[in-house]
């Protein structure tokens, strides 16, 4: 039989390290069908048991607020794990624990794995894991998912436990009188009502109905006669607490925590101001946040931009046209290959493919300052900073995460929108990610940069992030006066640590950012400049061409041309680049470089043939802020659930890309000439 | 009576009650914000707006609008 095994903790608990750690190598990311978010699963390594392990998205309570909380909650009452691992970031218990307290209600085995234990115990903290499983009714294990230690007794101890069929006595959360009116409304629902809710745990559902939870009462159908007895029941919870019902429940809760942790934990030394926290404090200076957070962003993209571009660029570019290209057509040559046939593979596969992988350096840096800003609690803190800007424009600080991701990938961008728990600003953020320039686009306006802004290249990139950020307020600003109209949710938002980001996390991270790219080059973007060396080198009646200019291809391009003529960029090869973009965005510079490839002189010559600088930086504009790639857009439907959403969201983003690259055209156009 | 948004960076006290309803209520209570829990205010934005507090352990941040409706005691 197979086990399974979820694991459940607050956000920034350290779920994700802890995974990889449970799970080794074998380590596989599964989609879910449905409405799920990406939950990952792997098989547990180092035991005799068949076990799958789950990792479910990070929360704060097993109330319905945002779609994590909504989908991890589903999955423990629907899929019932065999067991659960309940992950607690030591060093911040107190709050952590409170969502133990209710994962104790679901009636399923459970261990705790007291994670930063070696943070701890520095702070001189003592914790007696004896008297927590006395006082929690469940074993506890002290880990540090970083440095690698307790994972193996946690493995032993899951082990063991995964058997045991029930929990101990239910440990005393809350006090008798209280507990008795949860025994006796538990009482009368199993005689008034015994189809409700069948598959909830008891104290589970008795304690959702009492709180008058969203979601179990969308499942209770307006039941009056239920909620009148559910109104007895608060009353009597009111008269014996002196609180209402909420602020009861959760007083208990987290008295029965304070008091666990006063007899568990001791304190064996004081601590003096760690370098984080006054580093945290310069950082976070009311005058100095602002400029420090700008002065990394521009840090950010000089280096991995202009610096590493200049070092490693014109290297690849010789070793792909003077040593690769060469050798190959030599080797095939000396075989006795057609003409052809060497021609496809250096024209069309090595270009195409080519002219990708040139970026790769750059995008390795970039991605390494995302995934520190990610680690290292940076990012929690701008959106603080940045909550006063957001708020004014539709969106709170949170919507700055999401579109930090997206400077990676807007994929995983659109998806963390998912934390935000207002419906409207999680919608609008999904829509307005994409104008965050991913890694996919760098490389071309990098190489528009390279041939006509020479002298100004960090500056011109820099200026596209800031026409992308003013895309992204001026829209949010008038879509949440119009489209996705409505209040707003509150921001409420934890300041984890600022910590060291380790070597080993950040090196994964962007190894499995970089290999996507590379395997994209790999795969649709070799087999689609296969296609198009076809489709370039034929005629509509399949004859070979004598230039490009006869082919099937720019017979289709001059089609669509005429559309971008008043942006400056009519020419066939633009738009065939921008159409195979929609594939992946990385496919416009293979795409051109492909089609150019038959042309005399260099690609860069070639591009400066085509296009001016005005009309280069209209095309830069256009690619920034139309609609993503399919993988983004399938994204994006899939966050805003409704077509009608979709639709619009597609609609308003290709509209805004064609009228400011119009107005940068027809401005720039007649002030430069 | 006073608020915690009338706290000063530095400051501490006790929540006495939250007189907000709804969804911003339950996620205060489930972060931890339950009538008398200590809270110092640590720092504010560059704006002014949002307030960085210190509770249970952790470090919150929250608006100086919601942090309006948290009355305090000493």
């Amino acid at each position: 039989m197979k086990y399974k095994i979820a694991l459940v903790g607050n956000p920034n608990s350290g779920k994700t390290t802890l995974f990889n750690c449970l799970t080794g190598s074998n380590l596989y990311v599964g989609n879910w069908p449905g409405v799920t978010v990406e939950k990952k699963e792997g098989d547990l390594r180092g035991t005799s048991k068949d076990m799958t392990l789950v990792d479910l998205p990070g929360i704060y309570s097993l109330a319905p607020y945002s779609m994590d909380e909504i989908v991890s909650r589903n999955f423990l009452l629907d899929e019932r794990p065999d067991l659960i691992i309940n992950i607690i970031d030591a060093s911040n218990i107190e709050r952590n624990l409170y969502l133990s307290t209710q994962l104790m209600e679901l009636n399923c085995p459970m261990v705790g794995a007291l994670n930063m234990m070696d943070v701890v115990k520095k702070t001189g903290v003592e914790i007696d894991v004896r008297e927590m499983e006395k006082i929690f009714g469940y074993p506890f294990i002290e880990i540090s998912a970083q440095k690698e230690t307790g994972i193996d007794e946690l493995i032993k101890v899951v082990e063991k436990t995964v058997d045991i069929q029930r929990l101990k006595e239910f440990p005393q959360i809350f006090p008798p009188d209280i507990m008795t009116v949860f025994n006796e409304f538990d009482a009368l629902i199993q005689n008034k009502y015994p189809e409700l809710l069948p598959d909830y745990p008891r104290l589970f559902r008795v304690i959702k109905l009492i709180e008058k939870d969203e979601e179990v009462l969308l499942k209770i159908d307006k039941n009056i006669e239920l909620l009148a007895d559910i109104g007895i029941a608060r009353k009597k919870i009111e008269m014996l607490s002196n609180h209402d019902v909420d602020s009861a429940i959760a007083d208990y809760r987290y008295r029965f925590i304070t008091d666990g942790i006063n007899k568990a934990t001791k304190k064996t030394k004081e601590q003096n101001t760690p370098f984080q926290e006054r580093l945290d404090r310069v950082l976070m200076n009311r005058y100095a946040a602002l400029p420090i957070f700008f002065f990394f962003m521009f840090v950010i993209y000089y280096v991995s931009i202009t610096l590493v571009g200049e070092i490693t660029i014109g290297g690849i570019e010789w070793f792909i046209n003077d040593v690769l290209m060469v050798t190959v057509a030599a080797g095939l040559g000396s075989l006795g290959a057609a003409d052809w046939i060497i021609a496809l593979i250096n024209d069309g596969i090595i270009t195409g493919v080519g002219a990708v992988l040139t970026f790769v350096p750059q995008l390795v840096v970039l991605f390494i300052f995302i995934s520190i800003l990610e680690d290292s609690g940076y990012m929690a803190r701008v959106a603080f900073i940045m909550d006063r800007i957001f708020r004014h424009f539709g969106l709170s600080g949170k919507s700055f995460i999401p579109m930090v991701v997206g400077l990676g990938c807007s994929v995983p961008g659109v998806m963390a929108t998912r934390t935000l728990e207002n419906e409207r600003e999680r919608k609008l953020t999904a829509v307005l990610t994409p104008f965050i320039s991913c890694g996919a686009k760098m490389p071309i306006y990098v190489l528009m940069a390279s041939v006509f802004f020479v002298e100004y290249q960090t500056l011109l990139v820099f200026s596209l992030y800031l026409v992308s950020l003013t895309a992204v307020f001026t829209s949010g600003f008038v879509l949440s006066k119009t489209w996705f109209k409505g209040a707003d949710s509150g921001y409420l938002l934890e300041i984890p640590p600022l910590r060291l980001p380790k070597l080993k996390n950040t090196a994964t991270q962007v190894w499995q950012r970089t290999k996507e790219f590379i395997v994209r080059a790999g795969t649709i973007i070799f087999a689609a400049s296969v296609v198009l060396l076809f489709l370039q080198s034929f005629t509509p009646d399949l004859q070979m061409v004598q230039t490009p200019d006869e082919s099937f291809l720019a017979a289709f391009g001059k089609i669509i041309a005429p559309i971008f003529i008043p942006l400056g960029f009519g020419n066939w090869v633009a738009s065939v680049a921008l159409l195979t973009g929609i594939a992946a965005k990385e496919m416009i510079i293979s795409t051109m470089s492909v089609l150019l490839s038959g042309q005399e002189g260099s690609f860069t010559e070639a591009i400066s043939l085509i296009f001016t600088p005005v009309s280069a930086y209209s095309f830069v504009i256009f690619v920034l802020l139309a609609s993503p790639c399919m993988a983004a857009i399938a994204t994006m439907k899939k966050e805003l659930g409704s077509w009608r959403d979709f639709i619009f969201a597609l609609a308003y983003q290709i509209g805004l890309a064609y009228t400011i690259a119009l107005i940068v055209y027809q401005v720039g156009s007649r002030i430069f000439g | 009576m006073f608020t915690l948004k009338d706290l000063r960076p530095g400051q501490k006290a006790c929540v006495g009650s939250i007189a907000v309803e709804g969804l911003m209520r339950r996620k205060l209570m489930d972060m931890g914000v339950t009538p008398g829990v200590e809270i110092q205010v640590n720092k504010t934005a560059p704006f002014g707006d949002p307030i960085e507090v210190r509770l249970r352990g952790y470090s919150l941040s929250l608006r100086r609008k919601d942090a309006e409706n948290i009355l305090m005691v000493q």
